[in-house]
């Protein structure tokens, strides 16, 4: 038993900056020292939402930019929401 | 309680009618208190050029004696002061069928009962129509929350779903909290910043 299923976790997000493209992921960890490998696919863009369970955490990078954007940050707005497991 | 002309009626006068015509309850809902009472009368609602023959009752204010007029046949005098409402078509009241035929006019609602009707069907369907669209509106641009995990990705914050209110086998966490009850921001910002790994 991975004590996966203890809890989820759902995630609102989207991008203070829509010129730049952000990759999320949902990411857990290994348990060898590495911290995190992506258990799933990537998703590009500056809106999204997130479901996982508790052994995973969301994750954000910026993958570039448009329109001519010069900008090497950006700000990300989330609103997250934890469940506990129950019967 | 005043009547449309100015006057006291005495609801215990109502008790005393017997015979009627048809009737259209829910028309005047000013009148349906008067409804318990009214078991042995209708209230009735008929357009203006019906009341001929009619005989409107007043009472009074000073002496309290009850006086009538009789009202002219043919088409109803819009100009006759006590009984024109504001748009001169329609009254609503009670009416007492005497044995010759001639009715009395105990009581007048001062609005207009079919356009009061016709307003409350039409309040009433626009509030549906408002709720459908609402409803179909909400259901086409933003959808339920996935039944499966994952990453997902929204063209705009108003297609993005709202948190669900339940899920099965879960119950919510505490405002700000983390699985194991840990103060967590469940709001907020982060900032990223860009690099190559």
């Amino acid at each position: 038993m991975n004590h996966c299923s203890d809890g989820v976790l759902m995630i609102r997000w989207r991008s203070a900056n829509p010129d730049m493209r952000i990759a999320t992921v949902l990411s857990s960890s290994t348990g060898d020292g590495n911290p995190y490998m992506p258990s799933g696919q990537a998703k590009t863009g500056n809106f999204g939402y997130m479901y996982g369970v508790n052994c995973e955490q969301p994750m954000f990078k910026i993958v570039g930019t448009r329109n001519g954007n010069n900008s090497n940050l950006v700000d990300i707005y989330y609103e997250l929401k934890f469940w506990q497991a129950a019967p | 309680m005043p009547d449309h002309f100015g006057a006291p009626v005495a609801i215990s006068r109502f008790q005393r009618l017997k015979t009627n015509t048809r009737s259209h309850p829910g028309r005047c809902p000013g009148l349906l208190h008067f409804a318990p009472l009214a078991l042995g009368i209708q209230v009735l609602t008929r357009t203006l050029h019906r009341w001929d023959q009619a005989r409107i009752k007043r009472r009074n204010p000073l002496s309290g004696q009850l006086s009538e007029s009789r009202h002219p046949v043919g088409p109803f005098p819009f100009n006759f002061p006590l009984l024109s409402n504001r748009n001169g078509k329609h009254l609503c009241g009670i009416i007492n069928r005497r044995s010759n035929n001639s009715l009395d006019l105990l009581f007048l609602h001062p609005k207009e009962p079919r356009t009061m009707y016709s307003r409350t069907a039409l309040g009433a369907g626009i509030v549906v129509l408002t709720l459908a669209l609402w409803a179909v509106g909400t259901a086409l641009v933003r959808p339920a929350w996935p039944r499966n995990l994952g990453v997902y990705i929204a063209t705009s914050s108003e297609v993005i779903p709202v948190f669900p209110r339940t899920i099965s086998g879960y119950r919510p966490a505490g405002n700000n909290k983390s699985y194991w009850d840990h103060r967590f921001a469940s709001t907020g910002s982060i900032r990223i910043f860009e690099s190559n790994r």
